[in-house]
């Protein structure tokens, strides 16, 4: 009797094991599917569409072509005062220096160390973010990059040129602009650093405001 | 219990799993949220900006020329060196038009897919780390300039992009890309022979028909860098201590 009634218990707890089964199957398949969207957008290279960022992005920078419209406006009425013409011409060839990267300069900034090997792509997207975010000169293990710089090579050893100089570790990449707005930009959620955490294996970097920067002429 | 059977309560399980799952992603589509006309509002407000954009950098690229022109009727014996020495620097750094033998680029998104319907990673789009890749290369190359459609590429450019946006100088740029290179043209095909060279985008070309051609040229025009030089943190060493 006992036999019999087993028999009969059988098959309704394997089906329900089989249910079961399935279920955490496809529960564990689809967390993984999330899983793995949520990987890809955060080491992807560039940033999810954010309206408001967008906005500010076209914001600050329709302020600062104002800036620099009113600077240009300013510049062409001392021109055509033949007085303040010459002082007008020097001013400018101070300011080109600066941009040219063809005098010393200073200012504040941040500093990033970072000890792992990275391959070229890392360097072209920290000076991209860098740029993007206001920084107004960037220097790689002391090498400033203008409008002269060779890029990022990669050697077939894995070594970064640049400049026709081998980059070793500790990278040490700084820049000067508005420390605080830099820092926050580098360490924001799912900013460079958090990509590079996510991909690269045992990250290990050092971020700091600075004061002051110096960076000698090309 | 029958083989069918089992097979049918695996897939019931694994379709009840399914659905659970999707009823938890399907929580938070935080764009949604927004009524339809406050997101016809922002477009319109960034279509505005965008405009304001285009407007203020041609009034600076205007001045620029106003500028040059007035520096050269004031052509005074005693400047000239100064007047020379400007113009080098300027040439350096993107304030005059470049023109030279060179190549273009062409990049564009896979024929089949539409940018604007789009969510989240696409590998038949072009993204703005393809371009940042490309740019990477040519100045790896020592190519003289680079302009990505109407943006003349200088020291300080970015390329990014919000969502499906790329931005070049904070520019929008929509697709086609074309990049104009004033550089050796076969120099630049010998790199590009280097397999380890570009390879996602190469990866991408063939199997997602990512559109990447390029072609020699011999007259290229680059146009002057139109946007703003930032120096409000930066001082120069002469001048200024801290």
């Amino acid at each position: 009797m006992n036999l019999l009634h087993r028999k009969k218990e059988q098959p309704i707890s394997r089906t329900l094991l089989l249910l079961i089964t399935g279920l955490v199957l496809g529960f564990l398949v689809m967390t993984q599917a999330k899983y793995f969207t949520d990987y890809v957008s955060t080491v992807g290279r560039d940033s999810t569409e954010n309206i408001f960022r967008r906005i500010q992005i076209l914001k600050t920078t329709n302020d600062e072509l104002n800036e620099e419209i009113a600077l240009l406006e300013t510049q062409l009425e001392d021109l055509n005062n033949q007085a303040q013409s010459f002082q007008t011409i020097a001013n400018d060839i101070k300011k080109n220096e600066i941009i040219a990267g063809e005098t010393d300069i200073w200012g504040p900034g941040i500093e990033l160390v970072i000890d792992n090997e990275l391959n070229a792509l890392w360097f072209t997207d920290i000076t991209n973010e860098l740029f993007a975010s206001g920084a107004e000169a960037i220097s790689i293990n002391n090498i400033r990059l203008t409008d002269t710089t060779i890029g990022f090579d990669e050697l077939p050893n894995g070594q970064i040129m640049i400049n026709g100089v081998i980059l070793q570790t500790p990278y040490t990449i700084h820049a000067v602009g508005d420390k605080e707005s830099l820092r926050q930009v580098l360490e924001s959620p799912f900013g460079i650093l958090q990509r590079m955490e996510a991909t690269l294996e045992e990250f290990s970097y050092s971020l700091t405001e600075k004061d002051r920067i110096d960076m000698k002429q090309v | 219990m029958s083989t069918s059977l089992k097979v049918i309560s695996i897939f019931a399980g694994i379709l009840v799993g399914l659905l659970v799952m999707a009823q938890f992603r399907t929580s938070t589509p935080i764009s949604s949220s927004y009524p339809l006309d406050q997101l016809e509002a922002q477009k319109e407000l960034v279509q505005g900006y965008i405009n304001d954009e285009t407007q203020l950098k041609s009034r600076i690229v205007s001045l620029r020329e106003k500028i040059d022109a007035t520096l050269e009727d004031n052509n005074i014996t005693s400047q000239t060196t100064n007047l020379d020495r400007l113009n080098e620097l300027k040439e350096e750094i993107g304030l005059t038009e470049l023109k030279g033998e060179g190549f273009y680029i062409a990049l564009d998104d896979s024929p089949s897919i539409d940018r604007e319907t789009i969510e989240g990673e696409e590998a038949g789009i072009v993204y703005a780390a393809d371009i940042r890749d490309i740019v990477n290369l040519l100045r790896a190359n020592n190519v003289e300039g680079i302009a990505i459609n109407d943006q003349r590429i200088i020291a300080t450019s970015s390329i990014t992009s919000v969502g499906n946006t790329v931005l070049v100088n904070n520019s929008h740029l929509a697709p086609p890309f074309t990049i104009s290179v004033v550089g050796d043209y076969e120099s630049f095909l010998i790199r590009m022979a280097d397999q380890a060279v570009l390879q996602d985008l190469k990866q991408r070309v063939n199997e997602y028909g990512i559109v990447f051609s390029v072609k020699q040229a011999p007259h290229v025009i680059l146009p002057i860098y139109n946007g703003q030089f930032r120096l409000k943190y930066i001082q120069r060493a002469d001048e200024s201590t801290a």
